[in-house]
């Protein structure tokens, strides 16, 4: 079934099309809240959702819609939009409800940065790297997924992560060199977003 | 495997030297729609290599988007639907309730009005009363000079619809 969502009507107030949008999104905004939850079987656990699903839809609406507001159609697929909104709306729930436990200091620890440290070598910049190539070494060592993997994560084939790897890791290996030869460790100019250096 | 090939773990030692690196704080998340565009492969330059610089430390953007991929490819199971009363009681947050509600609440702020304005009239009716019954203003009370003050006071209400409309009419000497 096709439903012809206007968004702008349902930022208007408009009654109809608000109806049309909870019938053609609702599903799509539960199931990323159970998913969120893994699962949820019992009653108490679907009464859980179902009260962040509502969570949602407020929070999409309240202060005149400002949420679905900043929705841009140009940018990304309403799909994709509302899952990560229900995504976020769940976890703050579910950090509300484990906020007794959580400790007061900030969670500066970088959680899935593996637990290997090397305090007394020479560290080497991160904006050595680019985005995309502290990403893809981060997919591969610290969260330990395959090539195929870390393809489905990024977007792309296989072939575009060996070599993003590749360079990155040529990256600094050349500049642990330097650094060790007394050269300028630190090149000056910003990496581009592929990885390349400007000149 | 061949010789020439670097180990594993130097590689994985290589960029532990950089982990360490990592700045204490991590950088703030990018808003849904960034997140979003990068998903969809639809962000480019900066914008691309801001979202994936910040992915690349934040474990639970990392886990955001690992999901959305494999609900696509339907890893995580189909979609369900959301039963019909979730979808009944986000109907009813718009349209329907809304203009009675807001009816209500503009009937409520006269009514709190009207309630003060007759509290407000009793008291200076209660003042008046006891003034012309033989007594006196308290701050004159106990004065060597009193300055007499005759006062003849009206009072109109009417509670309309639109709230309670009060009129004094004054007239001091």
């Amino acid at each position: 079934m096709t439903m012809e969502i206007d968004l702008d009507a349902c930022i208007r107030g408009d009654k109809q099309a608000w109806d049309v949008f909870v019938e053609r999104w609702a599903g799509v905004i539960h199931a990323a809240v159970q998913r969120t939850f893994h699962g949820g079987r019992g009653a108490a656990a679907r009464a859980e959702i179902e009260d962040t699903v509502q969570d949602v839809f407020l929070r999409l609406i309240k202060e005149e819609y400002r949420l679905l507001r900043s929705y841009d159609a140009g940018r990304a697929s309403l799909s994709t939009w509302l899952t990560l909104v229900a995504r976020s709306t769940a976890i703050d729930r579910l950090r509300r409800k484990r906020a007794p436990t959580i400790p007061l200091e900030p969670d500066d620890a970088p959680a899935a940065s593996g637990g290997e440290r090397a305090v007394d070598t020479p560290q080497i910049p991160l904006h050595l790297l680019s985005g995309r190539q502290r990403l893809v070494l981060s997919l591969l060592f610290d969260e330990k997924r395959s090539v195929a993997e870390a393809a489905v994560f990024i977007g792309g084939d296989q072939q575009t992560i060996r070599s993003t790897k590749h360079k990155a890791l040529s990256r600094l290996r050349k500049h642990l060199s330097t650094a060790a030869n007394g050269g300028d460790a630190h090149p000056a100019g910003p990496v581009e977003p592929d990885g390349e250096r400007q000149p | 495997m061949t010789d020439d090939q670097p180990h594993p773990d130097d590689e994985r030692r290589l960029w532990a030297q950089c982990a360490a690196a990592k700045p204490a704080a991590r950088s703030a998340c990018p808003p849904a729609i960034e997140l979003a565009a990068w998903i969809d492969g639809r962000a480019a330059g900066p914008e691309r290599d801001m979202v994936e610089a910040h992915l690349a430390q934040c474990a639970e953007c990392r886990e955001a988007v690992g999901g959305i991929r494999l609900a696509r490819e339907g890893v995580a199971g189909s979609l369900a639907g959301a039963p019909e009363r979730v979808k009944e009681a986000a109907r009813m947050l718009v349209g329907a309730s809304l203009e009675p509600r807001e009816r209500r609440l503009h009937l409520a702020g006269w009514q709190t009005i009207g309630r003060w304005g007759m509290a407000a009239a009793a008291s200076v009716a209660i003042c008046v009363a006891g003034y012309r019954a033989g007594g006196s203003w308290p701050a004159a009370a106990g004065a060597d000079e009193v300055v007499l003050v005759e006062m003849s006071f009206g009072l109109l209400g009417e509670l309309s619809e639109t709230g309670l409309v009060l009129a004094f009419e004054g007239d001091f000497r």
